[in-house]
Parts: structure tokens; C-alpha cells; sequence
């Protein structure tokens, strides 16, 4: 007797469920923004995509360039190769810096 | 164009293939999203960072289920990391007005703020979820285990539990 009043049940719920729940698919017409709405946030989602590629690949390489330097003085003891590996690092970063500085205030 | 077609097109990198997806799900996306968060701000903010999610990780869909529901899966999984980033204080207050903001919305139209959603607005997000995903869109409990990363036992009793509450919440018992 339970066994088969279970299903029944179930269903009883889930079309309660159903019809308590439809009024809020009244809340949003079925109108979505325009196709260039959509367009504009893909190409925006897709530049912030790349720009937070090459910022993580910027570190990467910083990061990677740093443990260079500390294994070269460590195995040549050499404070001139120190300086000069340390000097190319932070030119090469400042050339980088600038470069995406000058690029975004080109753009704006 | 086909949605396969669509896709296979966006994971190229397509925008435009992109933007008819996204218009194509929007409005179905919104209104999942009203059903969890019970609220209609949150809910279209929350449909655009699925919707930057899916940009970024289209890779990943692997076409086993249909667009829609890994849609829905990504955007639960977001709104629960999000509502775990938040103090769970403050999450109840944040919830209570939420449910008073929709409620408002919905009265503000016509519409009948009814005792089913006065109830469901009394179970927590994790209660909540599983009992919209199985009883009003109709996934079985495997499948709403894989797309909140719950095992299938845990989704069952959370439902059961949920509806068992309702059922006393809506009085179902003593008719």
C-alpha cells in the first residue's frame, strides 16, 4: 500500500513544485540583449582572457629569470655576471612595462 | 545554424558564434539562476560571469550533455563558490533580503508569491539546488551529483531531507 502511494506522492509534489515555482518564469521575458550586446562581451572576455595570459607568462619568465641569476652566482661566483643578468631582468621588464603602459593609453 | 555547428565554431574562438549561444540560452540561464538565488540582480549578474566562465573554459565541453546543462553547471558551481567565499551570517541576512526583493518584484506584477517559494526560500543553497535541479527540470540524482560535485548519496539525502521539510513547511502531509 505505501509502496504504491509513493509514486504517487512524488508526483503530487513535483507538480505542486512545478506550478509554485512557473510564476518566476514570469519574472525574465524571453527577450535577451542584442546579438552585438553579446558580441562586444565575448571580444572583451576573450582580450581579458589573453591579457591575463601574458601578464601570467610575463611572471613566469621573471620568476624563472630570477632563478637563473641565483643559480648562475651560485655556480660561477661571479658579482659581474650577478649584476649584468640582474640589470638585463629589469631592463627587459621595463621595456615590457612601458610597452603595455604606452599600448593601453593609445588605445583609451 | 545547428548548436553543435555553434560550438564547434566558438571553440575556435568565434565570437560570434559565441553571441548567438549566449542569446540563444540567456533567458533560460536568467531564470534558473532567479530559481537558486531567488533574486533578479544577482541573478543576471551572475549569468554574465557564467557566461565569461564558459569563454574561457568552452574546451572543456565535451558534448556529452546537452549545452544547456553544462550551462546550469557551471553557473551553480559559481554561485556556490561565491556564496562560500561570503560569511554564512551574512549570507542568511543577504538571503532573507533577497527573497523579500523577488517577493516584492513578483507582487509589484501580479504575480502570486505563493507558499511553495515561501518555503523554498526556508532551505539553505545546498537544499535548495538539488530539489529545483530534480523536481522541476527533471535530473536524475547521477547527474545532479556530476554537475555539483556531490556524491550521488549525499544529493539524495539532501533531497529527501528538503522535501520531507517542505512537505511539512506546505502541510502536504496532513490533507
Amino acid at each position: 500500500m505505501n509502496n504504491k502511494q509513493q509514486p504517487n506522492k512524488e508526483h503530487e509534489l513535483d507538480q505542486i513544485l512545478k506550478a509554485g515555482i512557473e510564476p518566476i518564469e514570469n519574472e525574465v521575458d524571453d527577450t535577451a540583449p542584442s546579438q552585438e550586446w553579446f558580441e562586444q562581451f565575448v571580444l572583451q572576455q576573450q582580450k581579458d582572457i589573453k591579457a591575463g595570459l601574458k601578464r601570467d607568462l610575463v611572471l613566469f619568465m621573471f620568476i624563472a629569470s630570477c632563478l637563473l641569476i641565483l643559480l648562475s652566482l651560485t655556480f660561477v661566483k661571479s658579482p659581474m655576471l650577478f649584476l649584468l643578468l640582474q640589470g638585463a631582468v629589469f631592463i627587459g621588464a621595463a621595456i615590457f612595462s612601458g610597452f603595455t603602459f604606452f599600448k593601453q593609453v593609445k588605445k583609451r | 545554424m545547428e548548436e553543435r555547428e555553434l560550438i564547434k565554431r566558438a571553440k575556435k574562438g568565434d565570437h560570434e558564434a559565441f553571441a548567438t549561444l549566449f542569446k540563444q540560452h540567456y533567458p533560460f540561464l536568467v531564470k534558473y539562476l532567479i530559481k537558486v538565488t531567488m533574486n533578479k540582480d544577482q541573478a543576471e549578474e551572475l549569468a554574465q560571469d557564467t557566461m565569461a566562465k564558459i569563454v574561457e573554459k568552452i574546451h572543456l565541453y565535451n558534448s556529452k550533455s546537452k549545452f544547456s546543462s553544462w550551462l546550469i553547471t557551471i553557473a551553480t558551481n559559481r554561485y556556490i563558490d561565491i556564496q562560500r567565499k561570503k560569511g554564512k551570517e551574512k549570507n542568511w541576512q543577504k538571503e532573507q533580503a533577497n527573497f523579500r526583493s523577488l517577493k516584492w518584484s513578483m507582487e509589484s506584477r501580479n504575480e502570486e508569491w505563493n507558499d511553495v517559494l515561501a518555503a523554498l526560500s526556508t532551505l539553505e543553497d545546498g537544499v535548495r539546488i538539488p530539489i529545483i535541479l530534480k523536481h522541476y527540470y527533471g535530473y536524475s540524482y547521477e547527474e545532479i551529483s556530476n554537475m555539483i560535485g556531490l556524491p550521488p548519496g549525499t544529493v539524495k539525502s539532501r533531497t529527501h531531507h528538503g522535501i520531507l521539510r517542505l512537505r511539512k513547511e506546505l502541510k502536504l502531509d496532513e490533507q
